[in-house]
């Protein structure tokens, strides 16, 4: 899977969560959007539910569990939570480690 | 319903496991050995609890397996520091907080991100009676429950939302390996401050759960129920 195609998934994650939750989003769900903070359509149960659902993907398409919220997910400067993009990164970190 | 046991091999995990297959549902349980039970409605898993890697494949199997967990009864636990806070060992002390503590967290943790996806569970924490006496000699032990049930309460309000509910249940002394260690004499004199100055029983634990783990029971969270007349 391409990084592309993972950002994509991670889109659609989020789209899920948003329309699960009965929220509106207007802005345009794209790598910059950002999932924590003020700015983001998120709450605290949104956040927990979408990294929930990103952890059951990886487990889904690439067969090996994960935990996202490690510690060394934790100790990044740039914190992996940030925006669609930093999550991003993060899984495609990951999954290039266990191949 | 779908339920996981911790510590299912023998003691009171064993009994809960046979009363709820018995009651119909299916018991998946672990335990660092083999089973020790035979049932269609029985799963076994030799699982070391407080190895994360081990608890996180544990439960992609189960969800690949049945899509839903309802219930995790987190019984598993050790007394291995039963000595005076001087004479207990680093290993001993940090063995006791990782089955009793860190295992329980490891398998809410997972169990929840479960239980999310169906809007329902139910998480059942043992506790002791430890907790209330504080009795000499038991401080690692005793602080490895108040520990646990301190992450009882919290987590039930961080997991209401999503129809999560979290309790404890600290039973008075029932016969199990970790009361093989205890003086009878002075385990007579602590069950003596029990308005039910007796041993505890299975059965009176699996009713109690029996009810807490009950769809009635959805407004029931971030209690600990003791037992016994602790």
């Amino acid at each position: 899977m391409t990084k592309i195609e993972i950002e994509q998934a991670v889109i659609a994650s989020f789209k899920q969560v948003i329309t699960n939750s009965g929220k509106s989003y207007d802005g345009t769900v794209d790598t910059n959007t950002p999932i924590m903070g003020s700015e983001s359509p998120f709450d605290s149960i949104d956040l927990v539910t979408f990294i929930v659902a990103l952890e059951q993907m990886i487990e889904d398409d690439w067969l090996f569990s994960v935990t996202l919220a490690d510690d060394r997910a934790m100790s990044q400067t740039i914190s992996p939570f940030k925006t669609i993009q930093t999550i991003s990164d993060y899984i495609e970190l990951l999954i290039k480690e266990q191949q | 319903m779908v339920i996981i046991i911790t510590g299912t091999r023998k003691g009171i995990g064993k009994e809960l496991a046979e009363y709820f297959i018995a009651d119909g549902h299916q018991v998946i349980g672990c335990s660092r050995g083999e089973a020790s039970i035979e049932s269609p409605n029985y799963e076994h898993h030799s699982l070391d609890i407080t190895n994360e890697i081990a608890i996180k494949t544990f439960f992609s199997q189960i969800r690949k397996k049945y899509g839903r967990l309802d219930v995790l009864i987190n019984n598993a636990a050790v007394n291995n520091a039963l000595a005076p806070i001087t004479l207990v060992s680093y290993n001993a002390a940090a063995s006791t907080m990782n089955t009793n503590f860190m295992g329980s967290f490891l398998m809410s943790r997972e169990a929840i991100k479960l239980m999310m996806k169906n809007s329902f569970g139910r998480i059942v924490n043992m506790g002791s009676m430890a907790v209330k006496y504080e009795e000499k000699g038991e401080a690692i032990y005793t602080a490895s429950k108040a520990a646990l049930l301190a992450m009882t309460k919290i987590m039930a309000k961080e997991v209401f939302q999503y129809g999560i509910t979290c309790n404890a249940v600290s039973p008075s002394a029932i016969k199990t390996d970790l009361l093989h260690n205890i003086d009878p004499d002075a385990l007579k004199v602590v069950l003596k401050r029990n308005a039910i100055p007796e041993m505890g029983t299975t059965k009176e634990l699996v009713d109690t759960i029996k009810w807490l783990i009950s769809p009635q029971s959805d407004k029931i969270t971030a209690q600990n129920i003791y037992l016994g007349g602790v």
